[in-house]
C-alpha cells in the first residue's frame, strides 16, 4: 500500500466530491474516521465511500472499528492505543487486510516494533499542534519524529498532526514514509492543488 | 436462546464478584454494555468475565461491538437500531448469536426474522427512560404476537411483575438495576427474580442450582 498521503474523513456524503479531488491530487489512502456518528450511519455512508474509493483505485481504511472494516470490506484498519490490540485484530481479519497503529511516544513505537505480531505501518504524532483531535497529546516536533522513524525501522512511519504545505518538507526529510491530514484537505478551497502541495517535493504527477 | 430466561446488563465498573453472585442466583445471560469504553477496556473486562459466565453454563453477550465479541469468543452481540444492521453482523460473524432492541410492533415484525431474539421495551416505567411512556403489557403482547423469534422484556422488571410479563408471552426478561452491581445481596436479588420466572414458566434451563 502506498503510504504517501492519507486523508482522514468523517462519514459525510457531502465530502465525497472533496475526496475525489483529493485523490486526483495525489491522496493514496482514504481513512474513515468518525467518532461521533453511530454505526448505522458509518456503515451506510461508509459503504458508498468504500465503493467510491474502489472506483478511484485508492486504498480505503477504517479507524478503530474492526467490525466496520470487515463489514465494509476495507483494505485495512487503523488502530489507536486504546483500541483492540494489534494481535487480536489480526485474528479477526483476512490476510490481505492491512493494520496500522497510532503511536505518540518512542516507548509505543518500540513496543510495536518488538511485538510478536506487528502492524504493517505506524502513525506517529501529533507532530505539530492539531485542531482536529480534542484530546490530542502534546506536539512531538520533527526531531522526535526522526527518532521515531529510526526506532520503528523496518516499520514505515506515517506522520500526523497539524501537517500542511508549509511543514511537510521537514516531515518527509525526517524520514516519514507518508503524511496523514485532516484540516489541510478538509478546509482547502482548491482541494486537488492542496493535495498536490502535500506530496514530497519532486513527486512527478 | 431456548431456555435462557434472565439477562443482566452490566457495565465496565461491575464487580466480578457481583457477577459471580448473580450467576449463582440464576442469571443466565450477562450482557456487557458500556458506551464510554474503549475497545481495549471492553475486551479486557469481557475476557475476565467469560470463564466465569461459562462455568455457570450462562452466555456472554457484548453490546454493539461485534469486533470485541469476536475477539473474546463471546456467545453473542446485542444490537440497537443505530448499530450495524443485523444481516451485516450475520455476514461478518456467522458464529455469534444476535439480539436486537426493538421498541414498537412494526420493528418487531420487520426485524425479528433476522435475529435470534429481540428485547422489547420499556415495558414498565424505569429511571433509565424518565420522559418516554412505557409500552405496557398490551404493547408486549402485540410484540410477542408479531415476532418470529423469542421476545425478552425490559424496563422496570421486578420479581413482582415478572409473572405478568411472562404470561404476556415474553420468553424471559432483561434487567439492569433490579440487580445492583455492587451489592452483596446480588445473589438474593437474582434468586428472587429467577424463582418468580421459574414458577411462572416451569423449570427453565438452569433452575435448581
Amino acid at each position: 500500500m502506498d503510504l504517501t498521503l492519507h486523508f482522514l474523513v468523517p462519514a459525510e456524503r457531502s465530502l465525497f466530491e472533496r475526496v475525489e479531488s483529493a485523490v486526483a491530487g495525489g491522496v493514496t489512502v482514504v481513512q474513515l474516521r468518525d467518532k461521533e456518528r453511530d454505526d448505522r450511519t458509518r456503515f451506510e455512508v461508509g459503504r458508498e465511500l468504500r465503493a467510491l474509493c474502489r472506483q478511484l483505485g485508492v486504498a480505503f481504511l477504517v479507524n478503530d472499528r474492526v467490525d466496520l472494516a470487515l463489514a465494509l470490506k476495507a483494505d485495512g484498519v487503523h488502530l489507536g492505543q486504546g483500541d483492540l490490540p494489534v494481535e487480536v485484530a489480526l485474528q479477526l481479519i483476512p490476510k490481505a487486510m492491512v493494520v496500522g497503529l497510532s503511536t505518540h511516544r518512542l516507548a509505543e513505537v518500540e513496543a510495536a516494533r518488538q511485538a510478536l505480531y506487528r502492524p504493517d505501518y505506524l502513525a506517529f504524532g501529533p507532530i505539530f499542534a492539531t485542531r482536529s483531535k480534542a484530546d490530542a497529546e502534546p506536539a512531538t516536533g520533527v526531531a522526535l519524529l526522526a527518532e521515531a522513524v529510526r526506532a520503528a525501522d523496518p516499520l514505515p512511519v506515517v506522520a500526523i498532526g497539524g501537517i500542511d504545505r508549509a511543514n511537510k518538507d521537514q516531515v518527509f526529510a525526517a524520514g516519514a514514509a507518508g503524511v496523514a491530514v485532516i484540516s489541510a484537505l478538509l478546509t482547502a478551497e482548491e482541494v486537488e492543488e492542496a493535495a498536490r502541495a502535500l506530496l514530497p517535493t519532486g513527486t512527478a504527477r | 436462546m431456548e431456555g435462557y430466561r434472565l439477562q443482566w446488563i452490566v457495565d465496565l465498573d461491575v464487580d466480578v464478584a457481583a457477577v459471580a453472585s448473580a450467576l449463582a442466583g440464576g442469571v443466565d445471560v450477562v450482557q456487557l454494555r458500556d458506551k464510554r469504553a474503549a475497545a481495549r477496556q471492553l475486551f479486557a473486562r469481557a475476557e475476565a468475565l467469560k470463564p466465569l459466565v461459562h462455568r455457570h453454563g450462562a452466555k456472554l453477550f457484548l453490546n454493539d461491538r461485534v469486533d470485541v465479541a469476536l475477539a473474546v469468543g463471546a456467545d453473542g452481540v446485542h444490537l440497537a437500531q443505530r448499530s450495524l444492521p443485523p444481516e451485516v453482523v450475520r455476514r461478518i460473524a456467522p458464529g455469534l448469536l444476535v439480539g436486537l432492541s426493538v421498541h414498537d410492533p412494526e420493528e418487531v415484525e420487520r426485524l425479528s426474522p433476522f435475529v435470534d431474539y429481540v428485547t422489547f421495551g420499556h415495558v414498565f416505567p424505569t429511571e433509565s427512560h424518565p420522559g418516554l411512556p412505557p409500552k405496557g403489557l398490551p404493547g408486549l403482547k402485540e410484540a410477542v404476537a408479531r415476532s418470529a423469534c423469542p421476545v425478552y422484556a425490559i424496563g422496570g422488571i421486578s420479581a413482582a411483575n415478572v409473572g405478568a410479563v411472562l404470561r404476556a408471552g415474553a420468553r424471559g426478561v432483561v434487567v439492569l438495576s433490579a440487580i445492583r452491581r455492587e451489592s452483596e445481596r446480588t445473589e438474593e436479588a437474582a434468586r428472587r427474580l429467577r424463582q418468580a420466572i421459574d414458577e411462572s414458566l416451569g423449570a427453565g434451563r438452569g433452575s435448581g442450582r
